[in-house]
Formats: structure tokens, sequence, C-alpha cells
């Protein structure tokens, strides 16, 4: 089995598969990467085709140092690569023993992904290598080893530079179960404005500086299920798009609902940005 | 979209909405031990028969995630023809608590409650429980049914850190807690028998005793 030890001090990183399915009624989220095109566009530049795991970094740099031989890709982060000092250019790199690999501070997108033929290694648990805390898997930091299959394929390498999508100008957002508690002219008016990305933007939630300003609430709300995608509105106003990890049950307004395919393009906005969004028209929607 | 469903002979207004490929159905009625089972096997029941890839009971809701075109065009249907044919088949667990004056947040409930050690824990464990609610944490188990003289709100300030099978009350329920984690419900007991998301046969509406131990 090839390693690859984390030697970088602040690093935090999860592997993700597609995540779990069909566990949300015991309170297991779906997890899975934040940006489910990077993932798949990463395992496929190393011929990957089975739901193998990646390692998500987040937005600190990451050393490897790796004992064996490997063949990775790098998605989101090209720009920022070095080998032994020397800058990558190329998505798919070739990694000889002893071989330090260095990605810097995020610099354009929050998450970036490390493919390895035949995925990193790891426990699975409820058939999912994705990295959930309260299931008692820990993330991986400084000094863990990564493990992965030993590599012994053709060293000629791609001439591709991994493109990778341009974020959206505007991302649409549809009417949510309590859509009904949201004045209709405050919320329009609401969603034309530019809205900042808070800095604790997280796997869980991405919450919002700028709040809806509401004259209304229910005094109680009943527990009911939320969704990657849904966004909550709490008592002071406070609004927040459900990640990924988010817990599967929730006590908050559920006013709007991001197109699911689009989840993944907010993802990689950087915290302190500005959003954009779009209310689909509501009398379009049943 | 709204409709009606017969829930244990009663007529509920139901509000449903759908969005992409998830859903979330609505009961206007008040949480209940009924209702709770009716929820747990109807999601139990859509999820068996491939309709949805999750479906999550609420109090008075059920969550659908992962349908595909056929799915969410039936929804009302099946939910209509479960709700006339179902017949509740809610599974009894029994949990063994210790309960201890000195451990958790159980002497200052004690205090607030006005109660001694003994009542509170006769007070506790001789409830008929329902599990309402699965969520916040995988495993962390919300149940209903419980003594309304118990009734304490949330603390203000979480604790930093509650056991793993720590008992806490909260509101109008206990909880479990299946880790350890930061927590905001008073700890008065706790159970060795946490919720294994692995192997769990827990479900919303399921039964639930408690059987009193000691240390």
């Amino acid at each position: 089995m090839g390693l690859a030890q984390i030697v970088s001090k602040y690093s935090f990183c999860t592997l993700q598969d597609r995540g779990r399915s069909g566990y949300r009624h015991l309170g297991v989220p779906g997890s899975g990467p934040m940006d489910e095109n990077a993932w798949e566009f990463v395992n496929q530049l190393v011929g990957n085709r089975h739901n193998e795991a990646v390692l998500e970094v987040g937005m600190t740099p990451l050393t490897l140092r790796f004992e064996g031989m490997a063949k990775i890709a790098i998605v989101a982060g090209v720009g920022e690569v070095t080998i032994n000092g020397k800058a990558q250019n190329q998505a798919v790199l070739f990694i000889k023993p002893n071989d330090e690999l260095h990605l810097g501070q995020a610099g354009h997108f929050p998450y970036r992904y490390i493919a390895i033929t035949g995925g990193w290694q790891g426990e699975e648990v409820l058939g999912s290598r994705s990295t959930l805390p309260s299931l008692g898997m820990k993330a991986w930091q400084k000094d863990n080893y990564l493990y992965f299959l030993p590599w012994l394929g053709e060293q000629h390498a791609l001439e591709a530079v991994a493109t990778y999508s341009p974020l959206p100008a505007v991302i649409p957002v549809y009417p949510g179960p309590d859509f009904a508690w949201a004045d209709l002219g405050v919320l329009q008016e609401y969603l034309d404005s530019p809205i900042t990305l808070d800095l604790q933007a997280n796997r869980q939630a991405y919450g919002w500086v700028e709040k809806l300003p509401i004259s209304k609430y229910p005094n109680r709300f009943d527990s009911v299920g939320s969704l990657p995608g849904m966004i909550q509105l709490t008592p002071s106003g406070k609004m927040f798009v459900l990640m990924r990890d988010a817990q599967t049950t929730g006590g908050y307004l559920q006013v709007l609902y991001l197109a699911p395919n689009y989840l993944s393009n907010l993802a990689q906005h950087m915290p302190g940005s500005k959003l954009r969004f779009r209310l689909v028209a509501p009398e379009k929607v049943e | 979209m709204t409709f009606d469903l017969q829930i244990d002979q009663h007529e509920v207004a139901a509000t449903l909405w759908i969005s992409h490929n998830v859903a979330q159905l609505r009961l206007d009625a008040e949480g209940s031990r009924q209702l709770s089972l009716w929820l747990g096997s109807c999601a139990a029941k859509c999820k068996d028969m491939g309709l949805a890839d999750d479906v999550v009971a609420g109090i008075t809701s059920l969550t659908f995630s992962g349908l595909n075109e056929g799915s969410k065009n039936g929804i009302v249907t099946n939910l209509q023809r479960f709700s006339l044919d179902y017949v509740p088949e809610p599974q009894i667990h029994c949990i063994r608590v210790g309960y201890w004056p000195d451990y958790g947040d159980t002497p200052w409930v004690c205090d607030a409650l006005g109660v001694d050690f003994e009542t509170l824990v006769a007070l506790h464990s001789k409830n008929d429980y329902y599990v309402a609610c699965i969520g916040f944490l995988p495993g962390f188990v919300y149940l209903g049914g419980g003594n309304t003289e118990l009734q304490l709100p949330r603390k203000n300030i979480p604790s930093p850190r509650v056991d793993k099978g720590a008992v806490a009350i909260a509101d109008s329920y206990t909880g479990i807690y299946p880790m350890v984690c930061p927590g905001g419900w008073h700890v008065i007991g706790h159970t060795k028998e946490t919720v294994s998301q692995i192997d769990t046969q827990w479900k919303v509406g399921d039964l639930i005793r408690i059987e009193v131990i000691d240390s």
C-alpha cells in the first residue's frame, strides 16, 4: 500500500466519495463532495469510474509527503501546486517516492480536490468513505497518513490543464415549503441585491451576512426534515443554505430551495464573497 | 398542493411541496403518539416501495429525497392509499437507564422542579415513550410521551460536553445523545443502549420503555 503523510500544520481535509444515501431517517446526512462537478472531473482524469474516494482539501495550504509512486490529479487548485518546490501547471501529475506535493492557500475556490488512481483508501461507514465526524470518522490533519493502492503504470503526462467551469453569475432559487411566510415584495428586493457569504461557511451551512427583514415568525415550529439546498430563515432574519453535512432535521422556516445542480457552484464561492440570486417565478411552481 | 388524508379515522388536511427531486408533506395536526406512529410507518413503507431514496418523518411532516419523475406523480395517491389501508405496528424497545442523585444536571433539575431524586426517577422512567423524531445528529432520538411535570426549557448556554448515552430532557421531550458532543438539554440519566446507526431497528413511532438499573 502506498502512503502519503500530511506534513502541513493547519490542514483539515476529508475523504469524499458520492456519500451515503438511505440513512437520513437515522439522522445521517448524505455528505459527499461540496463540489460534485470537480469531484467527477478529477476522478475521470485519473481513470477512476467506480465511486473512488477523493481528498477534499479546504482553504489552508496542504503538503503531502509521498512514500511510493502515484498518479494523481488536482482540480480547482491548479494554479497553486508545486512538487518539491517546482511549480506544476498540469492537472495530472506523476509522483515519485519521497516527492513533496504542496498546495497553497486557496485563491479562487475554497475546495480543492486530489484524486489518485484506485481512490484513496480508508474505512467505510454505512457504505461510504465520506468523512463524517459524527459517525466517529476523523478528518485528515497533520501527521495523518493517507493510503493508496500502489501504482505501476505509464509515465507520459496529459497535456491538458484542468479547465474548471466558471461560477454562474446568478444562482436560481425556488420557493420552499414555508415560502408563504415571507413577504414576496420584501424577499424579491432582498434577493435583487448582492448577498455576502459568511466567513464561517462550512460543510454544514453557508450563512448569509445580510438579514431578511421579517415581521412575523411562528411561535412554535415542529421539527421537520431538512435537505441540502434548503434555505432556512431564523427568527432573527438570518438566512442560511444547508450544505452536504447539514443535520437531517431542523426547527426553522424553510423559505427557499436552491436548484440542486447549483449547490456545487454555491459551494465554490469564497467566504466573504458576494453572491447573486434569482427567484424563479413562484407562479411557475406547483 | 393541498388534499386530505385519513389518519387514525380522522380527516387531516395536508400540504405537499415538490421541487426538483424532493418533496415535503406537512400535516395540519398536533404532534402525537398516533401521528408519529403513522408518519414513521408511512416513511418506512415509502422507502421500501422505492418511492424515494430517503424519507424522514418529522413531528408533523414527511420529507422525501431522491424522487424520480414517476414517483413524484404518485406521491399523493400512495399517501392516500396508505392512510386508508394502514394498520399500525409499532415495535417496542426497552432501554436500561441508570439514574444517580449527583449525575449530570440531576441536582439542578430536582431543584428547578421542586422534586426529590426518587420522585424525578419515578416521573421520568414510568412513561410509555414513543420515538417522535430522529435527527440533529446520527442516532439522536427525540422521545415524546413524557410526564408534563418534567418540562424545562433548553439551557441558555449548552454544556460543552455531554456523555455518549446521556439521557436528557428539554421542553416536552427526552433525548438520548448518541455520542460525546456539546448539548443544551438537561442530563438526568445514562443508558448504554444508544441507537447504533449501523444496525438499528428504531424508527419514528416505535415505543420505548425504560428499565431503571443501578449504576
